[in-house]
């Protein structure tokens, strides 16, 4: 009966530890209502409603205090514009025709860091304004360096909406290590820092990430930053700058370039070059799964 | 009795187990097919929605083939206007016969977000218009369904897809006949393609390193029908310089002196166009306007001059 408890408690705690693991990784809340020309809010599933005005789109949501916002649709710029000091933004987009868009929306804090793109597809009807309002962009972080000896300090900090709680989650690469999240507090600026003194970090590769919590919603988790605890310090050249193996042409950017060379080899033989570069998981084809794993780290 | 007891509690316990075991495996992507009538006459064309439920997952890459009684209808069209596909990898063209498709979503896909209800909706992937050819009862769906997760590591999640089953009958419907004409009959759209992307590159994977251009347009209407593209001066932007291309396209001109213009032309011909200005201009003194220019800037004073003196005389 005892050995029947342990196996259950060890399967559970497996089970656990996944859980913690695993990144909800589109927190969405948020909130579209319209007003079209002649009605007020509609409830009416049809999608249909149709006025002499051309459509634009009221968007408001959070981010960081004076951040500078990009919205892009349909992987085109659709407009820059900076957040107030509250962090708070609201933005309206003309020039929407009616129908499915990609619309995505990332900040740049300060330090000029880039967040990670919040994107949704959404139907704008025709004739109507569309407000879409609890888009939460999701907080910046960088470390000051890409590797430390076990014994350096460590900093990691990062641009959220003021005075807010901030869930800074370390995690290891390959999920050996035990993962831990710390709760900060941003300051009016919306600066957090992340001093992880006390953690013990065994040699290997990590991963850090943030998401805030603002008015009862939690944005989704940023941008990731790997770093790797080594016996020394050294700089790694891997560890630079558009060092994904998705982004093909080294542009720091994952886009059509990239896809359309990738489909080059889509279902074809591949030479040991070609396995090296396009092969994203080594199953010694290129197919879907490939372009999935690009399609994943899209950037515009 | 106590045997037979035993026996049955143990069949019940397994019956359970199996049953708690295959409820717990969720379609991450169910395909809805759609049409707003299911009864036709023959000679009717009717369109077929096809609809992504991501099924609260965050998918990014769909692949599949249409199957459908080939001997009840045949396929006359594909409508990929105004949908959720982000970059086609293969899209359906229903004249070579091969109806497979397949694309990617980037950024992920959960549904689509509208005003008119809260959380998200299934979104349509494609449409295709369906001609009845003989009465009897068939069936469309999405056979081989595949869809994968956005977590960047390509995992391959589970699919299913509805039948939509079809009947088709001799008699003449005039009711059903008026419905399911091409919507393009029932209204002209006349909105052209938004604004698209067009990036100019190279890679030693296309064309052993020559430049080339890729380029995607969405529509809101029924589709993109083609690319034209025209390398040049603007001057001859009017003319009928334009070729018809696929993206990528391995432009002629590769000391990229050229303007290159990308034209968009939808399936109710209207058409966008997008500049590519070149990257290495030509000199000053190549362009004829140049010289026109000059030339004439230096003649007409003269010739004015004359004019006057000759009509003061």
């Amino acid at each position: 009966m005892i050995k029947k408890t342990k196996i259950f408690c060890s399967v559970f705690s497996l089970l656990f530890f996944c859980n913690v693991t695993v990144f909800a990784d589109e927190s969405l809340d948020v909130n579209v209502t319209a007003v079209v020309e002649g009605h007020s809010s509609s409830s009416d599933d049809s999608g249909g409603g149709g006025g002499a005005i051309s459509p634009y789109v009221n968007c408001s949501g959070y981010a960081y205090p004076n951040a500078k916002i990009t919205v892009e649709i349909d992987d085109n710029n659709a407009g820059e514009f900076n957040a107030y000091n509250d962090g708070t933004f609201s933005y309206k987009i003309y020039g929407i025709t009616s129908g499915i868009h990609d619309f995505s929306f990332y900040a740049k804090d300060l330090k000029y860091r880039s967040s990670k793109k919040l994107s949704f597809l959404l139907d704008v009807p025709n004739g109507s304004i569309t407000n879409v309002s609890n888009i939460f962009i999701s907080p910046t972080i960088s470390s000051d360096k890409l590797e430390y000896g076990a014994k350096d300090k460590i900093k990691f900090d990062g641009y959220s909406m003021p005075n807010t709680p901030v869930y800074v989650v370390v995690n290891s690469s390959d999920g050996a290590l035990k993962s831990f999240s710390k709760e900060v507090i941003s300051d009016k600026n919306g600066y957090f820092e992340y001093d992880p003194t006390g953690s013990v970090f065994n040699y290997g590769d990590y991963f850090v990430t943030a998401r805030a919590l603002y008015a009862g919603i939690f944005s989704a988790f940023g941008s990731s930053v790997d770093f790797q605890v080594i016996d020394k310090i050294s700089l790694s050249a891997s560890r630079q700058k558009c060092s994904m193996k998705v982004d093909l042409n080294k542009d720091c950017e994952v886009n059509l370039l990239d896809f359309v060379v990738e489909f080059m080899w889509y279902k074809k033989p591949l030479t040991k070059e070609a396995k090296k570069r396009f092969d994203f998981n080594n199953d010694g084809k290129v197919d879907l799964a490939d372009l999935s794993i690009m399609a994943s780290y899209w950037t515009k | 009795m106590k045997i037979f007891m035993k026996k049955n509690v143990l069949k019940f316990c397994g019956f359970v187990a199996v049953f708690v075991m295959f409820s717990s495996v969720a379609f991450a992507m169910n395909v809805e097919v759609i049409s707003a009538k299911k009864i036709f006459s023959v000679d009717d064309r009717f369109e077929v929605s096809f609809k992504v439920d991501a099924q609260g997952e965050s998918i990014n890459a769909v692949a599949g083939t249409i199957d459908f009684s080939s001997d009840l209808f045949s396929m006359e069209e594909i409508r990929n206007g105004n949908t959720i596909v982000g970059n086609w990898v293969q899209k359906p063209v229903p004249s070579n016969g091969v109806f497979d498709f397949s694309f990617i979503i980037p950024h992920g896909y959960k549904g689509v977000l509208s005003p008119y209800y809260s959380g998200y909706k299934p979104g349509k992937m494609f449409s295709a218009v369906f001609l009845a050819k003989k009465a009897g009862s068939g069936y469309i769906k999405i056979s081989n369904g595949e869809a994968y997760l956005n977590d960047g590591k390509g995992t391959k999640t589970n699919s299913h897809s509805d039948t939509l089953y079809v009947d088709v009958s001799d008699t003449v419907n005039s009711s059903a006949k008026a419905y399911t004409k091409p919507k393009s009959v029932d209204f002209k759209d006349v909105l052209p393609p938004n604004k698209f992307v067009v990036l100019l590159s190279s890679d030693e994977s296309i064309s052993d390193g020559k430049c080339f251009l890729a380029f995607d347009a969405k529509v809101s209407g029924d589709g993109i029908d083609h690319y034209e593209i025209y390398e040049g001066k603007p001057n001859g932007l009017y003319g009928d310089n334009w070729v018809r291309a696929e993206s990528p396209y391995v432009i002629k001109d590769q000391t990229l002196s050229s303007y290159i213009y990308v034209k968009a032309v939808d399936k109710n011909g209207n058409s966008k166009i997008e500049q590519v200005l070149p990257a290495n201009l030509e000199p000053w003194y190549t362009y004829i306007s140049f010289w026109v220019a000059i030339i004439l800037g230096c003649f007409i004073p003269f010739f004015m001059t004359r004019f006057k003196f000759w009509r003061f005389k």
